[in-house]
């Protein structure tokens, strides 16, 4: 379809004078116009006409209709497969519509034959928005994105020859994905509340109410075996036992313990008489046998007594002897400690004689030396003062007095050899004399100290610059001399020289006297003096003590023979002492025993008397006889019960204990087993009233059997809805890839003019999704509203491109499509939609753009065929 | 001549855990209804006695209703003796059960309690093999052959058990519950005049002598499970005795193994409405059908269709096996699938998933099951479709 000429009348903002477009071309047409002059109302009138039905009475047509009644109207003339149309249609009153072939002026079709011809030739019957939505761009909404709604689909399924899943694969996808939302959630667990839940929490439930089940069968089992078992036991206990029986032999046994327990008691009284009367005979016997050994004690005792009191006798004497021995040794001893003690004090006397003479001879030749030392001393006293009577001139002295002499000397000869060379030209009129000596014409010398005394004239000296100087040296170096001779009191170097060596003399001398003194006295002459005063007092001792003692005698005392006696007489003494002492001993054990004696004779003093002693010793014996006697007497008796044969008392106790322990235990035990089964039975009895075990397990194990087989058929029917709607959602993405290529193919060269290097994300009903930039994926509705509104239209001429090259070309009207564009980016635009307008080299033909704008500045850059809206002439 | 009824594994109290709520408490209150019809049976043909042979109650500790409740019956037919044995179910062992048994039970019960003669009247002359322990580990009926009676006297064998040998249990025979053997030619080595056995659900002559009578109220899907009581006359010591069927059941309790086939997906539905119709009504029939094979889409649309049908009209109709059919996609199958193409490649990739042989098949089942999936959503969508 392509649109050649639009005009409306009484319709929007026209009124009954109308509004035209005329001479719509292929190709890009502009209406630029200010607001207000009709341009939406153009469009409304095109969509009016185009798809309401001329009978329509609605919104569509009440807000188009003007205030004064009139009825819309209008002509749309188009072009489609090479007839030219024009579609002539009226609303509300006079309504008609009218379809015309606009070279011969037939009318073609009415009424409702003209709508449907219409709505087949725009290859979109009832879409207001044309094929696809491509027809408008409108005001406003050039944002809104496009998708297929089939037409672009049917297009490219007609030339990829393949078949895409379309409504009914997006219909059971969202069937499938719904069936598996009951089942799982989108992680893949089980949906709470759904089938797979549901029979999961039947099944723990079952199996948790048949794991009690069978514990309640296991108990009521348990409860009968227990049961059996206590039966069993109460049965045993009471076929085994008779009580009876068991009386009597408790009776028996209680009688016969009484008899036992009589005989014990004789037996025991028999026991402590035998005890008693052999305790009685035993002691009368110790008594007699007491009496007899004491008898015989004293006896001995007295025997004893006599004849230590003679041994003691024998034994005084003998200590008299002994201790008269032992003095006589005694006194020898001490007279040879005293003649010992003689000698060795005339020892000693000859001793101090001798050290008298030798020290007196010592302190004599100490006097000797004394006396030299003194006078040798006394010489070096007056070589010291004569050496210090001397300056203490040494050799570097004098050397520093030679070099300043030398030192005054050079700078003397220095002075003396500053001159001038002069040359003397005698004319002859007069004398020249140097220091008095003529001078002849030729050169001459002028030097310090010397004078030229020109006649007549005056006299000429040297004034060098050196002079001065040297002078104030030389008279410093003369200060340090006299300064030198003045230090040592000599006035000539030779002087000092002398001096210096007689000093030298006197050290000389010095030495050797000093060398002499101290070997005579090595240690000085303290020393002697010590050694002096010592051995005068060692002499004075001497001669004091031995002036104070007696005679001396000559003839001294053999120390060997005086100690060879001493020993004698010292074993002589020891042996005197031992002898005594060993007496002593004896005496003291003798006085003792003596003593011991005594006492056991003061004790058995009683049995002295022999008559006494036999009366005595008769009774005794006749006591223990009869105390014998009467314990024979009780073993006798004693043995006679022994010998009558009774049972042990212990022996039958313990039966009788037993007895009564099995009669005890067996009354309860019966009581506990009896007790026992009745809580068995009635444990039993109150399972039995409930509901039937054995069914319950069987009926819980088919449930948990049978929910375990739903379970897995849930399970099974979620992995097999996974499976499906993933190979589903595969499969449509494989054929989508395939089918939205043509489209990339037709939109990428014109998004690409706009958005350089950009790539679209296409949805299965092939409307943009998202942008790719620079390998970034944007979602469409995060892009800024040019970029939609550029991509939406874009999107648009690619879908009118594939049409148009299918055989359905269809105008594309876009009012105000580019209000959010940028400069750039509009210009970029308007290029596209003008390539898009322009036909191709391969002799396609360019799409047919209807663009209307408010802003003319801003079209102005569009190029394009420019409309302008003119009044309708009246019919 | 001599006359009484056979029955045994009555196995009061037994739970039906996989029936619905209602159902199960249906199908445990008809095994004690069952005794009426008995008594009735036996009324009917002049017998006085009622042998039960074992397995009275299916549990050695049902709760005191259930020992009570069949006596409420048989207290009102005190012309009738009912002669009880413990069976492998119901053991005379320690849980006392057969204690409570006696204490409850009216006068006209007698259990067989002990392998001794018992007169049953005179005669004729009980031979019992009651069960005291869960694994007797003997033949309990071999005491039979040294059993003394008075010549003459008509020997009746009471036992509970199998005849065949351990180990050949198979799960869909009917081989009973216990691990026990009876010898097949008991009847003739103890001299009996019939031996009424009791353990198989089921009714089988095993010989002309033995007779298993089995239940008279099925509990289990089995295929040959119809409740009955036998009617056993004998005429004379030595005599052969007739051994008369006599139904007793309310429910029947049909196995349907039905192995599925492509393009025969009829021939199915005919012969599961020819098994479930054939016994009794289908609101007394509690059904299992086991499926193999395979099917179409479309086929099994059929199917399910047909199988709810009977459903809405059964006690009971349990279907197992569904995830275990191979599922046949036809050509036609996948253009009637959508016009269009995602949903075929789907189609596509996940049949090729289900033949894959280098996938388990635990995973090849899975893509079968969402191929069937997918192919329900398709038959819904032709369903809706105006």
């Amino acid at each position: 379809m392509r649109l050649d000429a639009l005009r409306f009348r009484n319709l929007g903002a026209f009124g009954a004078e109308g509004i035209t477009v005329e001479g719509l071309r292929p190709g890009l047409n502009v209406i630029a116009e200010r607001n207000e002059r009709g341009k939406s109302s153009l469009l409304a009138g095109l969509e009016l006409l185009l798809f309401a039905n001329h009978k329509a009475t609605g919104k569509i047509v009440t807000s188009l209709s003007r205030d004064d009644g009139a009825s819309p109207e209008g002509e749309i003339d188009f072009t489609f497969g090479g007839t030219e149309y024009r579609l002539v249609k009226r609303f509300r009153a006079g309504k008609s519509a009218e379809l015309i072939d606009r070279r011969t002026g037939q009318v073609i079709a009415r009424r409702g034959d003209a709508e449907e011809r219409l709505a087949d030739m725009l290859g979109a019957a009832g879409k207001a928005q044309g094929p696809s939505g491509l027809l408008w761009v409108r005001q406003g909404t050039s944002m809104s994105p496009i998708s297929d709604d089939g037409h672009v689909a049917a297009r490219l399924e007609t030339e990829l020859s393949t078949l895409v899943g379309g409504d009914r694969a997006r219909d059971y996808l969202t069937q499938v994905e719904n069936r598996l939302g009951e089942y799982r959630t989108g992680q893949g667990r089980a949906k709470k509340h759904g089938p797979i839940d549901l029979a999961q929490q039947a099944l723990d439930t079952a199996q948790a109410e048949l794991a009690m089940a069978k514990q309640a069968a296991r108990n009521i089992r348990d409860t009968n075996r227990a049961l059996a078992n206590v039966t069993a036991k109460l049965t045993q206990l009471e076929e085994g036992y008779d009580p009876e029986v068991a009386s009597e032999k408790l009776k028996a046994a209680q009688e016969k313990l009484t008899a036992a327990k009589a005989a014990d008691d004789k037996r025991r009284a028999a026991q402590s008489e035998v005890k008693r009367l052999d305790t009685l005979a035993e002691r009368a016997t110790e008594t007699l046998t007491t009496f007899n050994e004491a008898c015989l004690a004293r006896d001995a005792s007295e025997t004893e007594k006599t004849a230590l009191t003679a041994q003691l006798t024998d034994l005084d004497r003998a200590h008299a002897a002994a201790k008269t021995a032992h003095e006589a040794a005694k006194q020898t001893v001490s007279d040879l400690y005293e003649a010992r003690e003689q000698a060795a004090q005339q020892e000693k006397l000859r001793h101090d004689q001798e050290s008298l003479t030798e020290r007196n001879a010592q302190l004599q030749a100490l006097l000797e030396t004394l006396e030299l030392v003194e006078n040798k001393a006394a010489a070096r006293a007056d070589l010291i003062a004569e050496k210090d009577a001397l300056p203490p001139i040494t050799p570097d002295d004098l050397n520093t007095l030679l070099k300043l002499e030398r030192h005054h000397d050079d700078v003397k000869a220095r002075r003396e050899q500053l001159s001038v060379p002069l040359i003397f030209e005698a004319d002859g009129a007069g004398t020249l004399t140097l220091d008095g000596v003529p001078v002849k014409s030729g050169p001459i010398t002028l030097s310090a100290g010397s004078r030229l005394a020109i006649e007549g004239i005056g006299t000429l000296r040297l004034n060098h610059p050196d002079s001065e100087q040297l002078d104030r040296e030389a008279a410093q170096i003369q200060d340090q001399i006299t300064n030198w001779y003045a230090t040592f009191e000599v006035s000539s170097a030779r002087e000092a020289n002398a001096q210096m060596q007689a000093r030298a003399d006197l050290d000389r001398d010095l030495m050797q006297l000093t060398a002499e003194l101290r070997a005579i006295a090595p240690n000085g002459r303290d020393q002697i003096l010590d050694q002096k005063e010592r051995l005068e007092t060692e002499v004075e001792t001497l001669a004091a003590r031995l002036g104070a003692a007696d005679e001396i005698f000559d003839e001294e005392a053999d120390p060997a023979d005086q100690l060879a006696q001493l020993g004698a007489a010292k074993a002589q003494l020891d042996a005197a002492w031992d002898q005594l002492s060993e007496i002593d001993r004896k005496r003291a054990t003798l006085t003792e025993r003596r003593h011991a004696a005594e006492q056991k004779l003061s004790i058995a003093a009683a049995q002295t008397d022999p008559q006494h002693r036999d009366a005595h010793r008769a009774t005794l014996t006749t006591e223990a006889l009869k105390a014998d006697q009467a314990a024979a007497q009780a073993r006798e008796a004693l043995a006679a019960l022994a010998g009558q044969a009774t049972s042990d008392p212990a022996m039958i106790e313990a039966d009788i204990e037993r007895l009564t322990m099995i009669q005890t235990n067996h009354a309860k035990e019966r009581e506990t087993l009896i007790i026992e089964k009745a809580r068995l039975e009635a444990e039993r009895q109150a399972a039995f009233e409930r509901r039937d075990p054995d069914a319950e397990v069987g009926r819980l194990t088919d449930q948990v059997e049978q929910l375990s087989t739903e379970l897995a058929r849930h399970e099974r029917e979620a992995d097999a809805l996974t499976l499906l709607r993933d190979t589903l959602v595969q499969s449509q993405q494989a054929l989508q890839d395939h089918y939205t290529a043509p489209v990339r193919k037709e939109l990428l060269p014109l998004l690409r003019q706009v958005i350089d290097g950009a790539d679209l994300v296409l949805s299965e009903q092939l409307g943009a999704t998202g942008l790719v930039r620079d390998g970034q994926d944007d979602a469409l509705e995060r892009l800024s509203g040019g970029t939609q509104e550029q991509i939406a239209v874009l999107t648009r001429l690619a879908f009118a491109r594939l049409l148009a090259r299918g055989g359905q070309p269809c105008p594309v009207i876009l009012d105000d499509a580019l209000v959010y564009a940028d400069d750039q980016r509009r210009e970029q635009m308007f290029t596209v939609l003008n390539h898009v307008a322009t036909p191709n080299p391969k002799g396609e033909a360019g799409l047919q753009l209807l663009y209307l704008s408010c802003h003319e500045n801003a079209t102005r850059g569009l190029g394009g065929h420019r409309l302008t809206l003119e009044r309708w002439a009246a019919d | 001549m001599v006359r009484f009824i056979h029955t045994a594994d009555w196995q009061l109290g037994k739970a039906f855990g996989t029936l619905p709520d209602d159902l199960s408490v249906l199908a445990r209150k008809e095994r004690q209804e069952v005794i009426k019809r008995i008594a009735q049976a036996a009324r009917k043909n002049d017998c006085t006695h009622v042998i039960v042979a074992g397995d009275v109650w299916d549990s050695t500790i049902p709760n005191a209703a259930t020992i009570k409740q069949p006596f409420q019956t048989i207290e009102k037919y005190p012309d009738m003796t009912w002669w009880l044995m413990p069976g492998n179910h119901d053991l005379d062992d320690v849980d006392g059960l057969w204690h409570r048994v006696e204490a409850a039970a009216p006068e006209n019960v007698r259990c067989l309690r002990k392998a001794e003669p018992v007169q049953m009247e005179a005669g004729t002359f009980l031979l019992p093999a009651p069960w005291s322990r869960l694994d007797p580990g003997q033949d309990l009926s071999e005491w039979m052959d040294r059993a003394e009676t008075p010549d003459g006297a008509i020997r009746i064998g009471v036992a509970h058990g199998s005849v065949r040998t351990f180990g050949t249990k198979d799960q869909d025979r009917d081989d009973g519950d216990s691990e026990a053997i009876i010898a097949p030619d008991r009847a003739t080595r103890a001299r009996l005049d019939y031996l009424a056995l009791g353990d198989w659900h089921g009714r089988v002559a095993i010989n002309s002598r033995t007779f298993y009578s089995g239940t008279p109220e099925p509990d289990r899907h089995k295929n040959n499970l119809r409740g009955q009581v036998l009617l056993v006359e004998i005429d004379r010591p030595g005599a052969e005795p007739r051994v008369t069927d006599i139904p007793t059941a309310r429910y029947d309790w049909p196995l349907i193994d039905l192995t599925l086939q492509v393009d025969e997906i009829d021939t199915a539905i005919k012969h599961v409405e020819g098994v479930l119709r054939e016994g009794q009504d289908l609101q007394d029939t509690i059904a299992f059908i086991r499926l193999s094979g395979a099917t179409t889409l479309s086929e099994w649309s059929r199917f399910k269709a047909a199988i709810d049908a009977l459903e809405e009209e059964c006690a009971a109709l349990t279907v197992k096996g569904e995830e275990r059919l191979k599922w046949v996609v036809k050509a036609e199958d996948l253009d009637g699938l959508d016009a269009q193409g995602s949903v075929r490649a789907a189609a596509e990739a996940l049949t090729q998933r289900r033949d894959d042989p280098t996938l388990s098949q635990q995973d090849r089942d899975l893509a079968a099951h969402a191929l069937r999936l997918l192919f329900g959503l398709a038959a819904t969508v032709e369903e809706t479709a105006p």
